[in-house]
């Protein structure tokens, strides 16, 4: 399942806080704690989905990647030009190099385009900031993209506003502006929660014969178990800042282990008549990412909770076998 | 979404297509411009005045000897007493020092114009780059413009502007100036780096940065042309700002100006006739009635434009 | 047969805008049973929303009812005065909006303002009314502490539940639920959905559920109505449909849904996009974009039949399997 087996990008350790209070001096008390020491990596031409409820910071997780923010501590390990670098502490030169190699598709297809540029101007861009190409080359290129995105034909839409695309067309221009630089890593926020259903498949469809096509390794970052399993090789579930299980996509979904992954499972919605959902047991409210007690963050609201869960620090991410982690002490 | 489709013929030069799209966006903005009833009466009056200023110099080479009807150096020797109320010569009468009222009038419009879209491109300038700036590095850069934005906005307008006028030897080029930097420093940058922090956190930023865009590119090609629309529509409102600082200035007598439609109300009231109340009216009124008219008009435009810059305000 | 309590016949609706009229909602016809639970499926700006905004008569400066009735329990609610037609929100038909927050008054207590509800609509003293609050916040499942609460202190499910517990106020016959858990995360949207789901079981309240998401309406109704560029394309019962859908877009839908459970199945897509509505294409809606068109297709317009016992459908080519041969 897993293709290729070189590994790509190896991330340790990553954490990023977001302080909310300053005392009179300015310093910061209090505390997001969007992510924490979140560890994975992401073979060659393999998706890894990052699932999980809104602010459970799988989207800041996914802009650290692209260094779109800086972490407070960590490393990701990433091939620039060849050679394997922490991307954390890369200096200027090298980070514009980086930025060839990893590229971002946002979820909303209406706010990623600037609304004054032409589909020509949004998707030759990432060429123009990196002085690559001549006009003439990069006209090609963009029109080469947008027809392998199925923005077809091309000379229909270079000169084009965003506003005259439907959402569908939209993220696809967004896809190929993504690709026009042969990146080898491309985090996707989200990019198909805004579309219509019949539209959606097709993007989704377009994204997975990319990847076959040009080696991609994405980070699939969405709310949508069902999206997961149709996109991602393996899948991690975020809680509250926290990967509390990762595992091939089958096996997750087939065996989830960690009380919360059950969770959202069982209260997925699925239109399938014939099933019946076991009870979504899971107590009610939500974990405040905001200065978390260093017990399991799922403590609260989980089923199986014990006294272990309350007195010792949250739970490890381990190998419960079969590449199945799961950061839980009652698995 | 108006569904229009370029048409792009593959061998039309980029140059071609990038006009036609500047052209389709243009129509576009005046189509929706031009529903609005006050706003075309506003540009209508601004033509006028433009009309009246393009027109005295021609008037002057061909009908209108300069020896009488020079608006500064001329001499009405028809009229035995100065001022002389309207004739069919002086079509607004002669002001005390024998000039003809309506070659003034003519005359001073085209000096309002430059002032006025000299001040509002000032303000355009200062603004856009003080707002973008502020509102996209923040930090310390941002604290330090705005704490000296508001410090402007803080000082009444007219009262800096006396002191500097009589501090500083000021003409139209250096209050056009002025003006335009108490106006884009101030205010403009305030509303203007509002806006510019609302376009900050849009995707498309994130996105350029995440192509490798070099600061100045995001702020170049992602901020400013998404404020300028708005920054179009404070320099209306400076342009009203400005024509009514001069006239007040000039009124006051502490401009270098020769001739202005404040100098003009100033000159009667020198003469002490503004206190025989509307005897003399030809001497305040046609200056009084352009500068409410002209300021009233670059306002009502702005208005308009309001609307078609802010698509909240649009009527469907 | 059911008793029915709501039913809509031939409704037609337009806005006016700058670009022509945009045919929201053409001649919509169903009906609603009594306690009965209606899905209304459909993908962004197929009018789905038009149609709530008629049945309530909330339309917009710029919306015109040019055709068609609704029939609420034999009242015509489209040729009701401004005056009448407030009698009868509330206390018959009650809408609760996927923007909770801007259904609640955000400086007044929430117990407060469904107090007011009924205090307004009905002839009941206050305290009366407050008792009632406190049946309808158990009954969705808030504590009654949370009624001496501020929206703002709420969380979006809570909210959510405070704005149905609202709509059930004056127990009205018929609910309109407009997308109302498509802002809230997975569980959360579980717990919401049981909620409304065993108050129309044990109020007997019709509710008709409107969403793009056909796995949550499939959750919470009994029939399901799917529109397409604002016409109805198949009604059926629940299971009916999603097992057996007639309609080639109904059966696109389903087929291009991702599923959590049973053998992956390969996603299917639709060429293009859903048409706008200020042009509709000639004949059936959905001809181009559908694989068994014609030029019957093209040139008229199928109207809603039923194919199967209670199951409607608006093609002229319906996917009837074995039947066909």
């Amino acid at each position: 399942m897993s293709g290729g087996g070189d590994i790509l990008v190896r991330a340790e350790g990553l954490t990023k806080l977001f302080p909310i209070s300053r005392n009179l001096f300015l310093r910061p008390t209090s505390f997001v704690h969007a992510v924490e020491d979140v560890s994975f990596l992401i073979k060659k031409g393999e998706t890894l989905g990052l699932v999980g409820e809104s602010g459970c910071g799988k989207t800041t997780l996914g802009k650290l990647l692209v260094k779109l923010l800086e972490p407070d501590s960590g490393h990701i390990y990433f091939p620039v030009d060849g050679e394997p670098r922490d991307v954390v502490t890369l200096p200027g030169r090298d980070l514009l190099r980086f930025r060839r190699q990893a590229q971002m598709i946002f979820q909303d297809p209406y706010e990623s385009m600037n609304p004054r540029r032409t589909i020509y101007d949004t998707v030759a861009e990432p060429m123009v900031v990196q002085g690559i190409g001549s006009i003439r080359e990069r006209e090609k290129r963009v029109a080469e993209m947008l027809a392998l995105v199925g923005v077809s034909p091309p000379q229909l839409y270079l000169f084009r506003y965003p506003h005259e695309l439907s959402g569908g067309q939209r993220q696809r221009v967004a896809v190929a502006r993504s690709l026009i630089l042969n990146p080898s890593l491309v985090v996707a926020d989200e990019p198909t929660s805004m579309l219509d259903v019949s539209v959606r498949s097709g993007v989704m469809k377009l994204m997975l014969e990319l990847q076959q096509r040009f080696n991609i390794s994405y980070l699939y970052v969405t709310h949508d178990l069902a999206v997961a399993r149709y996109m991602c090789n393996r899948i991690a579930v975020m809680y509250c800042g926290k990967v509390v299980e990762m595992a091939e996509a089958e096996e997750l979904l087939g065996h989830p282990l960690h009380p919360y992954t059950r969770a959202l499972l069982s209260a997925a919605p699925d239109p399938d008549p014939g099933y019946v959902r076991p009870p979504v047991e899971i107590k009610g409210g939500v974990t405040t990412p905001v200065n978390p007690p260093k017990r399991c963050r799922f403590y609260d609201r989980c089923p199986m909770a014990a006294q272990v869960c309350e007195e010792k620090d949250h739970p490890p991410l381990e190998d419960k076998g079969g590449a199945h982690y799961v950061a839980c002490y009652r698995v | 979404m108006t569904g229009e489709a370029v048409g792009l013929p593959l061998r039309a030069s980029r140059w071609q297509v990038r006009a036609r799209l500047l052209w389709r966006s243009w129509r576009e903005s005046w189509a929706l411009f031009s529903h609005n009833r006050v706003g075309l009466l506003g540009l209508g009056i601004i033509a006028l005045f433009g009309l009246m200023a393009l027109a005295h110099p021609v008037l002057i080479r061909t009908v209108w000897d300069p020896l009488i009807y020079d608006p500064v150096v001329g001499y009405s020797f028809d009229e035995v007493l100065q001022p002389a109320p309207p004739s069919a010569r002086h079509l607004l009468g002669t002001d005390p020092l024998g000039r003809d009222i309506l070659s003034q009038l003519m005359h001073s419009a085209r000096a309002e114009f430059a002032l006025g879209l000299m001040a509002a491109l000032v303000t355009v300038l200062v603004g856009t780059a003080i707002g973008a700036v502020s509102a996209y590095y923040g930090g310390l850069i941002d604290a330090l413009l705005m704490r000296m934005a508001d410090i402007i906005v803080m000082m009444p307008t007219v009262s800096l502007l006396i002191v500097l006028g009589v501090l500083f030897d000021l003409n139209m080029y250096s209050l056009a100036i002025v003006i335009g930097i108490i106006s884009g420093f101030g205010g403009t940058a305030i509303i203007i780096k509002s806006q510019a922090l609302s376009l900050k956190v849009k995707p498309y930023i994130e996105a350029a940065r995440v192509a490798g865009g070099s600061h100045r590119h995001i702020i170049l090609v992602h901020i400013v042309p998404n404020l300028l629309p708005l920054a179009f529509l404070y320099m209306m409102f400076t342009v009203t700002a400005a024509i009514f600082s001069e006239a007040v200035l000039s009124f006051f007598g502490i401009l270098n100006i020769r001739m202005s439609w404040g100098i003009m109300i100033h000159t009667a009231q020198n003469a002490g006739y503004l206190l025989g109340g509307t005897r003399y009216w030809w001497l305040l009124m046609p200056a009084g009635v352009s500068i409410t008219l002209l300021c009233g008009s670059f306002y009502l435009v702005g208005r308009a434009l309001d609307e078609v810059v802010n698509p909240r305000l649009r009527r469907r | 047969m059911e008793e029915v309590v709501l039913r809509v016949d031939d409704l037609t609706m337009h806005y006016a805008t700058r670009q022509g009229w945009v045919r929201a909602v053409e001649g919509v016809s169903f009906s609603l049973g009594r306690g009965e639970a209606l899905g209304l499926v459909g993908e962004s700006g197929c009018g789905k929303t038009s149609v709530a905004v008629c049945l309530l008569r909330a339309l917009p400066d710029n919306g015109r009812i040019l055709k068609g009735s609704i029939l609420l329990d034999g009242t015509d609610l489209v040729s009701l005065t401004e005056e009448e037609m407030r009698q009868h929100r509330w206390r018959r038909i009650s809408m609760v909006f996927q923007a909770a927050m801007s259904s609640l008054n955000p400086v007044q207590r929430v117990g407060a303002q469904v107090v007011e509800v009924i205090h307004v609509h009905e002839s009941v003293g206050l305290d009366a009314a407050r008792e009632r609050v406190v049946q309808l916040f158990s009954l969705v499942g808030l504590d009654r502490q949370l009624m001496e609460r501020y929206p703002h202190e709420l969380s979006g499910g809570m909210k959510q539940r405070a704005v149905i517990a609202m709509a059930l106020a004056c127990r009205p016959d018929v609910i309109i639920a407009d997308e109302p858990t498509t802002a809230l995360d997975v569980i959360v949207q579980h717990r919401v959905l049981q909620e409304l789901k065993q108050v129309q079981q044990s109020q007997g309240t019709a509710i008709i559920y409107i969403s793009h998401d056909i796995g949550v309406v499939a959750e919470v109704c009994t029939r399901i109505a799917v529109m397409y560029a604002g016409r109805i394309a198949e009604v059926a019962p629940t299971a009916e449909l999603l097992t057996h859908p007639v309609h080639p877009y109904t059966q696109a839908l389903l087929s291009s849904f991702p599923r959590l459970r049973g053998p992956k199945h390969s996603l299917a897509s639709l060429p293009g996009d859903p048409p706008s509505l200020v042009a509709p294409p000639s004949g059936c809606r959905f001809h181009p974009r559908c694989p068994y068109a014609t030029s019957l297709c093209q040139e008229k317009d199928p109207a809603l039949q039923e194919h199967r016992p209670r199951h409607l459908a608006a093609c002229w080519h319906p996917l009837l399997g074995g039947d066909e041969q």
